[in-house]
């Protein structure tokens, strides 16, 4: 009775004003602004994907996604979406980099000069694409300094490389003999670091993959499954001086990719049945009145694959 | 102690028309209620229907007083099934709650002072008049938000304030058909001191619409 009380005293002071009644479209409105607002995936846009071997872009991650190549008998990974949305770069069977437009999909470049890429990715602006083959960083278009990775004996292995557009470069390097493993070497302008970083912090020594995910210094590394030799673990950090703040297991982890802007992992998974698209919120805020801890997940199963799918998004 | 005050000056004048009674109209009204503020929020439009007693005092050229009582009956129904608010629920999330109503009838009981002026040729007159009431008012409601639900029924005589005008035309001597404009202003009777015998949550509320009416009267 009291709360019907002070709605009708409410009511007789807003006599002369507007009902607090509303109508059923901003009810629907708002229901709609809650659904999202608890939703963390809401701005996840702008994604491409190889699915069966062709690749494919959604405007949103729960949107119908637009078809860009019709040859599925051709393979194709390491898709990378360029900063301006206009292009796409991936590797065909021979690891050849192709860059396609990304609204009709038709080839722009075939860099048929460069085969057996291992890692590429978009840098300056756009204007250039960096490509690790054997272990060397090759550098198409725009010329941007680079430091080669460091090989000490013939029998080593650069196994991953990444750089930003602020400086930071870093390479893992498989080593073999009595100081066997992966060792990271982490070069940046910005923090004034040079170092080959084999014994600290623990959680970067030792893995295989190295990404930075935007132009802060923020990056993330990636473990391999020793028996299927794709990722299964992924730690993310803030800048090279802090431990990770969140890592990331599951089954198999292809070609992850992270947001620091909204907090989302994005990959291609597999169970070993089937390959599909997984987003995983990995940031602290509450979703859903659910807790801190509970990590979201979505997987996208209406657009399954045989094949590995390899994911970017920007 | 408001409310038995009104029940009890409404007996008293009605009593003293009855009993001093020269030339009376009986009569009985249509009339079309339009609700306004807070009513507004909730129902829509309503009929209503009237029977009424009145006395006209004494004849003058210039004018003339008379009394009168009426009871009358209103069912408002509610504009929708559900309706729907908005409830805060902290930290920046709003919610939403929905309101359910029953149709809200009054029973109207009121005395009328009215002042009667005809025209020269004495086949129309205008009166102004007032109307001191007892309104009965019944209806259910029901709350349901994220904060709770709640449910009740209100039954309560509520205090009426009625001002009107009406213009009246005698197609015969006898007979008055008089189109008509009421303001009903009811409000919760009672005395917001919870430690009072007359003690009412709603003490201090009020609720008002407009009528639309006519009536027919005939005089013996």
């Amino acid at each position: 009775m009291k709360r019907f009380n002070i709605f009708l005293l409410s009511g007789l002071l807003l006599s002369c004003s507007e009902s607090p009644f509303v109508s059923k479209d901003v009810i629907e409105e708002l229901i709609a602004f809650n659904k999202n607002k608890k939703n963390p995936f809401k701005d996840v846009k702008n994604v491409v994907a190889t699915i069966n071997n062709d690749i494919y872009f959604f405007s949103h991650i729960d949107s119908i996604p637009k078809r860009l190549t019709n040859s599925p008998l051709e393979k194709k990974t390491n898709v990378k979406l360029s900063f301006d949305l206009t292009r796409i770069v991936y590797l065909d069977e021979n690891k050849i980099p192709v860059i396609i437009d990304s609204d009709n999909g038709q080839v722009l470049e075939i860099l048929s000069e460069y085969s057996n890429v291992k890692q590429l990715g978009w840098i300056n602006n756009d204007n250039s694409i960096f490509l690790l083959i054997g272990n060397s960083v090759i550098i198409y278009g725009e010329a941007v300094e680079v430091v080669q990775p460091e090989i000490s004996y013939p029998s080593n292995e650069v196994l991953s490389f990444s750089m930003n557009d602020i400086g930071d470069q870093a390479y893992y390097i498989k080593s073999y003999g009595i100081y066997a493993g992966q060792k990271l070497k982490f070069d940046s302008e910005v923090n004034k670091i040079d170092t080959l970083i084999s014994v600290l912090p623990n959680e970067v020594s030792g893995a295989d993959y190295i990404n930075f995910y935007d132009d802060t210094g923020g990056f993330f590394v990636g473990y391999n499954d020793y028996t299927s030799n794709e990722i299964e673990h992924v730690s993310i950090f803030n800048d090279y001086f802090f431990w990770p703040f969140v890592d990331w297991y599951d089954d198999f982890i292809i070609s992850p990719v992270f947001n620091s802007g909204h907090e989302v992992l994005i990959y291609g998974y597999s169970n070993g049945n089937y390959n599909s698209i997984k987003a995983v919120y990995l940031g602290t805020e509450n979703y859903d009145k659910n807790s801190v801890e509970e990590i979201k997940t979505i997987n996208i199963d209406e657009y399954l694959s045989e094949y590995p799918i390899y994911v970017d998004w920007k | 102690m408001l409310k038995y005050l009104f029940l009890t000056f409404y007996l008293l004048v009605t009593t003293s028309i009855i009993s001093n009674g020269q030339s009376a109209w009986v009569g009985f009204s249509t009339e079309y209620n339009l609700p306004g503020g807070n009513l507004k929020w909730i129902y829509k439009g309503a009929p209503g229907v009237q029977l009424n007693y009145s006395w006209v005092l004494k004849k003058n050229k210039g004018g003339y007083p008379g009394y009168g009582v009426t009871i009358g009956y209103i069912k408002f129904s509610p504009k929708a099934d559900t309706l729907y608010y908005l409830v805060y629920l902290g930290s920046g999330n709003t919610g939403y709650g929905t309101a359910s109503y029953s149709s809200r009838k009054l029973i109207q009981l009121s005395s009328s002072f009215f002042w009667t002026m005809p025209s020269k040729t004495k086949k129309t007159e205008l009166i102004f008049g007032t109307e001191i009431g007892y309104y009965y008012s019944f209806f259910n409601y029901d709350f349901n938000d994220d904060l709770g639900s709640e449910s009740g029924k209100e039954i309560e005589g509520k205090g009426a304030l009625v001002p009107y005008f009406s213009y009246a035309l005698y197609p015969s001597k006898n007979v008055r058909i008089a189109p008509y404009f009421k303001f009903n202003l009811f409000f919760s009777l009672g005395s917001n001191d919870s430690e009072s015998i007359t003690y009412n949550p709603n003490f201090g509320t009020f609720n008002y619409f407009y009528s639309l009416g006519l009536n027919i009267s005939y005089a013996f």
